[in-house]
């Protein structure tokens, strides 16, 4: 099933309220705010996720914390960076046009099959000359992809994003020969949802 | 009597509409109701007038954030006041998943299918189960790393460990197709 299917299915089971008492408003709040125990936590979050009660205050809580934390952010210095940062975009799109928009512009995202996000290459338990290619298939609403590389622990070892259905690993220097590497690729939607792909591990030979 | 117009006052209204802006962008995410953002917006509307009030001449870090928290756990606290019967449940009912009608026959496999999906989750190892439920229930890998407080690199191997887990749960019981080899 790939993750469209899960999130239907898991929001289509009945939710009923779990057995024991609703947390406490201020543990809503030690969830926000990250206080107490990771596994203290994580037993209140069991029961908030499936409770249609305390689910929404969680939400009331977390948009009050996220809203508040934003529009703190934007102080007077922020302001230059954001305004610094559309200078470079500018430059930036002017370069890209006067080099023959060799790069396909986000509009122009590969689109294809609806919520199956797979990969064509590499495939599992394959060795492949370095530098890596990680071809996948399009799937429909995409605006953007990212591929991940990551070390068999789970950290990641390189990214890229593209609006393209392929992409050649960037950090060649952090990529060694003979390790085992996973790679996974996520599509984000129009509607900001993602969608990712199974991760697939590869090794890389000399 | 209504505080004198001053800079405090406007950097305060300034901090209301943004974070307005940016509380309703997440409120539409999570399908929170436009009331419940209009009373929160009001809820810290008058709290900050009530700090100029009593004599507010600066913005601190983090004072938006404690009042905003503040003001969300008034609202849950209240209605919790309220709620001798949670009406609020019945009235809001789950979420419209699909527009198309099933015949019986359909709804039941609908509904054992969802029941299977549903206990294979149950059954996850718990820091893996609580990301997988956050990412099933719609929440981005970025939001998932904020609510649980954890880096980057650690909501990603647990979240599509989660995930191959619960599709190899899956096929245990016959559901689903077989992976390449992960």
């Amino acid at each position: 099933m790939n993750d469209e299917e899960l999130r239907r299915e898991y929001r289509r089971a009945s939710r009923e309220a779990p057995l024991g008492t609703h947390p406490e408003p201020e543990q809503l709040e030690q969830i926000v705010n990250g206080a107490g125990s990771e596994s203290e936590r994580l037993a209140l979050l069991e029961h908030v996720l499936r409770c249609p009660t305390c689910g929404p205050e969680l939400d009331l809580l977390r948009t009050a914390n996220e809203g508040a934390r934003a529009a703190e952010r934007r102080t007077p210095a922020t302001r230059w960076l954001a305004l610094a940062a559309a200078v470079i975009l500018v430059i930036g799109v002017g370069v890209l046009v006067l080099r023959g928009r060799s790069t396909p512009p986000a509009a122009d995202v590969m689109r294809g099959r609806p919520h199956a996000l797979s990969l064509i290459e590499p495939e599992a338990g394959e060795r492949i000359p370095a530098p890596v290619h990680v071809t996948w298939h399009a799937i429909d609403g995409a605006t953007s992809y990212r591929v991940e590389l990551l070390s068999t622990s789970g950290r990641l070892v390189a990214a890229k994003n593209t609006p393209d259905t392929s992409a050649a690993i960037p950090d060649l220097a952090r990529v060694r020969a003979n390790a085992q590497y996973e790679v996974l690729v996520r599509a984000t939607l129009s509607d900001r949802t993602e969608v990712s792909s199974p991760i697939v591990r590869f090794s890389v030979r000399q | 009597m209504t505080p004198p117009r001053d800079s405090i006052s406007d950097d305060l209204e300034s901090l209301i509409l943004r974070f307005a802006r940016f509380a309703g962008r997440i409120a539409h995410d999570r399908g929170l109701h436009q009331d419940d953002l209009d009373e929160l917006l009001q809820e810290l509307r008058v709290r900050f007038w009530r700090a100029r009030k009593d004599g507010l001449r600066d913005l601190s870090a983090g004072y938006v954030r404690r009042a905003a928290i503040s003001a969300a756990l008034d609202i849950i606290r209240r209605r919790r006041l309220e709620r001798n019967v949670p009406l609020e449940e019945k009235e809001r009912g789950p979420r419209p998943l699909t527009t198309r009608t099933a015949g019986p026959a359909e709804l039941l496999d609908q509904r054992e299918l969802a029941q299977r999906v549903a206990s294979a989750v149950d059954g996850l190892a718990p820091s893996r189960r609580a990301a997988v439920r956050l990412y099933l229930d719609g929440y981005r890998r970025e939001e998932i790393a904020a609510l649980l407080h954890w880096s980057d690199a650690r909501t990603r191997n647990l979240l599509y460990r989660g995930l191959a887990d619960l599709r190899a749960a899956l096929l245990s019981e016959g559901i689903g197709t077989p992976e390449k080899v992960q």
